[in-house]
């Protein structure tokens, strides 16, 4: 039963959740929660964060030590786990953005290449 | 890893609630309602649980997590059944203890190396074939020449030495006390690779002229134990056998000498033979032997190798041996033997060991027998554990339907055998130290308890480990089996009671048990008849109120002159004694294990030569103060006591002698002579014939000789005191009238001959109490398992009974069922245990006395034992099923 919304988003690649998240964390401290709103909402809807694997995702940026995280108190005064981008985490960011930029170009030509062709042809 | 390892289960789960919260809010500030934000919430975020469990195994070593979780569960289903937990580790604590601690005495007395420098490459010399000469000594004995004759051919040893083991009267200052000691070549240290603690040990210059060089070394233990490590003892002189020399050193620790058993408190030259042994040295003599010559390999080659290189040199040596000045006469056959002698090379990495040649049997016997108690235990450990399987076979089929997989169940079951094997290996290892003590106690010689300990060491260590590790797999592999093959549609669809599967098998393991415990019931009770044969043979003459005691002036420091006159007057007083009824005296030591013997002459119309022969000398006194009669012709008296000591002129035969020599004729009058050759002078006059009496074993009767002692050269000798009353009250009188006669003599062993009689029968007596013991342990394992399978048995059958009852049939042959299902089990296990003592009894048959292995009496008496205990085992069971109520019987279930 997916709303019409729905069937429009994006499911996200193996190994980008990790780069939103850190990118998210850009700008400023964030809950889980927080985090998959931010990332569907600057994707304008079109980004499906699974709320299952987000955790094990945060668990693991925590762990590599490119997060940190806190306990806190939400906007709405509910009690979060609040996580922050640690020094470590933002170099990565850096690199990973840089990588992810050169991914995307070259997939980019390679894609409107192969609508050219299908074109000619 | 660690910082991981840092957040808890319990934060995790809390950050999703929080996140539910958090979405929740949101999802209702967009206008749904609660409960939709509720689902919505809980559908985007997945399944919690499995987040969970993501987040878990993130965090963990599985392997070691599933194997602290299975521990965990296999201590819970320990202790949910302390009852049947206990039972398997008393059994094997038991089954462990009993083989750790004979193992410990095994190794100690038949496996383990001596502690010297590759003892691997040590060998020992045996003359196998017929010698031309006399001896002193166990076996393997060489005369003096030919280890120096051979230690020149140098071709396959690196270096030889020789060696002979004696008791000498050592003194330190203060009053002297016997002592073990070895008389050594000059080679001995130095090829053996032992250092010395302090000083320097014997070398070839201590080993070159008789008599010239008195020192000694002495033993780390009797350094320390005796002169308080003191330093000083070094240049000291000390008294053996009253003769002065002088320490030179202190050997290594931990070494004992080349004999296993034997604990010398010091090592004496070759050369001073004649002072370690008074009275006689044979150093040149090529016609006794008394050395035992152990060589080191050359590097690369093999005993056998060696004995075949040998060959050549020893049939020259023989050849030049009957060539030289002083061959005796020997008969043809003698010679054929002689030359037909043939030099053995054994391998000697443990030493050569009297106590080992004696117990070597009763050990792997006894070693044989506690591997059955540990099969037993192990089996009935297996039975309990197929029972719990049985028990548990629902949950085991929940798990594995629920998709648990074999290898984690069969994990389960074999740790669970594991902790338990584990905490009855501790258990046994606690306890066997006792029974190693106990078996110390049984040792045949005196020195053993000094030599071996009950002390537990690496290499029992190891063999325990390696015991747990056995019996985890003996023991788990029965449930595990069992556990792989349940169904679970099976098991899950049946009935709690109506199993079928294990419990074929669970009876199979009884019946072995049964089988088991039938052959050690067997061998205890022909070990237990052996020993009251032995007791009721005894040694042929009545032994209350008798006491033994020896004398050796030539040992405490007087010449043969001297010794004859003051055993002569040492027996007079005694005699005259109030407390004492009739004293005589020998010259060899009875009961002891030891003795003299030699090939005899008889000369009668023909001549005969017989096989070795015990002899002794004895005084007139001698068999009246045993008790035994004289049968034919007349004891010893004063005709036979002139003070001489050329050839005996008169001499005793006992019955057996007769039975085997003098079958058609006379033997009053015959006339005999020692030895064997032609030129043998048989000049000794038989006058008596004595009943027969066991003067060194008590197995078999021997033929004997007696002489008269005071015909005879004697340096001391062996006093048997018949006393009025009490031993104890003469013991002390006698003491006092040796010490009035001169306060130099020692008095040796004083003791009764019963005493004497239970030393000697005490590898007997260690055999039948253990393996009585062993029974006993056995039996009490094997009733244990009956009686589990047979409650199991009646509960499965209560719906049977029931019926049966039902439709009349009396309560006690409800009982008759269970009965006659135990009695099934038990004929089965005869039916195995009676090929098994067939064949093993071959194994033990040396050992026993007057009883046949298949003896039917021992037989019928074990099974009798086995099937008492098996209706005792059965009694419970069968009681509940007969007394059980027909409603109840029929509604359950």
């Amino acid at each position: 039963m997916l709303s019409r919304e729905e069937k429009n988003r994006v499911a996200l690649l193996q190994g980008t959740l990790d780069l939103l998240i850190l990118r998210i964390l850009v700008f400023g401290p964030q809950h889980g929660q927080g985090i998959a709103r931010a990332i569907q909402l600057n994707s304008e809807d079109v980004l499906l964060v699974d709320h299952g694997a987000l955790y094990p995702a945060l668990q693991r940026l925590e762990s590599q030590a490119w997060i940190a995280a806190e306990w806190g108190v939400s906007s709405n005064n509910r009690k979060a786990r609040f996580y922050t981008l640690t020094a470590k985490g933002r170099r990565r960011l850096v690199r990973e953005t840089g990588q992810w930029r050169k991914l995307a170009t070259a997939m980019a030509r390679i894609l409107d290449l192969e609508k050219l062709e299908v074109l000619e042809g | 890893m660690f910082n991981r390892k840092s957040r808890a289960q319990s934060d995790f789960s809390a950050e999703l609630l929080a996140h539910l919260e958090l979405e929740i809010d949101r999802l209702r500030a967009e206008g749904l309602s609660e409960d939709e934000a509720f689902h919505q919430a809980h559908r985007s975020l997945g399944n919690l649980t499995t987040a969970g469990e993501r987040f878990y195994e993130s965090r963990r070593w599985m392997w070691l997590d599933r194997l602290t979780k299975s521990t965990g569960y296999a201590l819970r289903q320990m202790k949910s059944s302390p009852g049947s937990t206990a039972t398997v580790m008393f059994s094997l604590a038991l089954g462990i203890g009993v083989n750790t601690a004979i193992f410990s005495l095994t190794d100690q007395t038949l496996l383990r190396s001596l502690p010297v420098e590759k003892p691997e490459q040590l060998v020992l010399l045996d003359w196998q074939g017929g010698f031309v000469g006399g001896g002193y000594g166990g076996g393997n004995i060489f005369p003096n020449p030919f280890y120096r004759d051979l230690r020149k051919e140098n071709g396959v040893f690196s270096d030889l030495f020789a060696q002979c083991p004696t008791d000498v009267n050592l003194s330190l200052g203060k009053a002297a006390e016997a002592a073990a000691a070895e008389i050594v070549s000059g080679s001995y240290f130095p090829t053996l690779g032992v250092h010395p603690a302090l000083g320097r040990l014997l070398s070839e210059s201590d080993d070159v002229k008789p008599n010239a060089d008195p020192v000694v070394v002495i033993s780390f233990d009797y350094w320390r134990n005796r002169t308080n490590s003191n330093p000083t003892i070094i240049g000291q002189r000390v008294l053996v056998n009253t003769f002065p020399m002088t320490v030179v050193g202190v050997a290594e620790r931990g070494f004992h000498g080349v004999d296993v058993g034997a604990v010398p408190a010091l090592w004496i030259p070759i050369m001073m033979k004649r002072e370690a042994t008074p009275g006689w040295d044979a150093l040149f003599d090529r016609r006794t032997r008394w050395l035992h010559i152990f060589g080191r390999l050359k590097p690369g080659i093999g005993a056998l190798q060696a004995q075949s290189r040998l060959q050549q040199w020893f049939k020259n040596y023989l050849r030049a041996d009957t060539l030289r000045e002083g061959w005796p006469a020997v008969t043809d056959a003698q010679m054929k033997e002689y030359m037909a002698s043939r030099l053995d090379v054994l391998p000697a990495a443990q030493g050569r060991s009297d106590l080992r040649i004696a117990i070597r049997q009763p050990m792997l016997i006894l070693l044989a027998a506690t591997g059955m108690v540990l099969l037993l235990a192990c089996l009935n450990v297996a039975n309990l554990s197929l029972a719990r399987a049985l028990a548990r076979r629902r949950a085991t089929a929940l798990k594995t339907a629920l998709g648990a997989s074999r290898s984690r169940i069969l994990g389960e079951q074999f740790i669970e055998s594991f902790l338990m094997a584990m905490g009855g290996c501790l258990a046994g290892l606690l306890f066997a130290p006792l029974v190693s003590r106990s078996i110390l106690a049984f040792l045949p010689q005196e020195t053993a308890a000094a030599a071996l300990n009950a002390d537990l060491d690496f290499h029992v260590l190891v063999f325990a480990v390696g015991l747990t590790a056995l019996t985890t797999v003996l023991c788990g592999s029965a449930p595990a089996l069992y556990a792989l093959s349940v169904q679970p549609v099976t098991a899950l669809k049946e009935q709690s009671t109506a199993v079928a599967g294990g419990f074929s098998l669970r009876k199979a393991l009884v019946v072995g048990q049964f089988a088991l415990a039938l052959i050690l019931l067997i061998g205890a009770g022909l070990f237990a008849r052996t020993l009251a044969n032995l007791r009721a043979e005894g040694p042929g003459y009545q032994t209350s109120n008798l006491l033994m005691f020896r004398i050796d002036p030539l040992v405490d420091g007087y010449s043969y002159a001297d010794a004859k006159p003051l055993v002569r007057r040492a027996l007079t007083a005694v005699q005259a004694l109030p407390e004492v009824d009739r004293a005589g005296l020998s010259s060899f030591e009875m009961l002891r294990g030891g003795g003299w013997n030699n090939p005899v002459t008889i000369q009668t119309h023909r001549r005969v030569i017989t096989e070795d022969i015990s002899m002794n000398s004895v005084t007139p006194d001698f068999f009246a103060a045993l008790g035994t009669a004289v049968t034919l012709g007349r004891d010893f008296d004063q005709r036979d006591s002139r003070d001489t000591a050329g050839p005996a002129r008169s001499a005793i035969v006992n019955e057996e002698f007769v039975k085997r020599y003098f079958k058609h004729s006379d033997p009053l009058g015959a006339r005999l002579g020692i030895g064997d050759s032609p030129a043998t002078v048989a000049a000794t006059e038989i006058v008596g014939v004595v009943k027969t009496f066991h003067d060194f074993a008590l197995r078999k009767p021997e033929p004997e000789v007696f002489f008269p002692i005071w015909e005879s050269r004697v340096g001391g000798g062996t006093f048997f005191v018949r006393s009025r009353n009490s031993s104890a009250s003469a013991a002390l009188a006698i003491r006092a009238a040796v010490a009035g006669v001169s306060s130099r003599l020692s008095i040796l062993s004083l003791r009764t001959v019963d005493d004497q009689l239970d030393r000697m029968l005490k590898t007997e007596r260690m055999l039948a109490t253990l393996a009585g013991g062993f029974a006993a342990v056995a039996t009490l394992l094997a009733m244990i398992g009956l009686y589990g399978v047979l409650s199991f048995s009646a509960a499965r059958r209560t719906k049977e009974i029931g019926i049966r009852l039902a439709l009349g049939a009396p309560p006690w042959a409800a009982g008759g069922l269970i009965v006659r299902e135990a009695a099934a089990m038990a004929a089965a296990g005869l039916a195995i245990a009676l090929p098994a003592v067939w064949a093993l009894g071959r194994l033990v048959e040396s050992q026993l006395f007057g009883v046949r292995p298949m003896d039917a009496a021992t037989i019928l008496a074990a099974a009798g034992v086995l099937a008492t205990v098996c209706l005792a085992a059965s009694l419970v069971p069968a009681r509940k099923a007969a007394s059980a109520s027909v409603l109840d019987t029929l509604r359950s279930e």
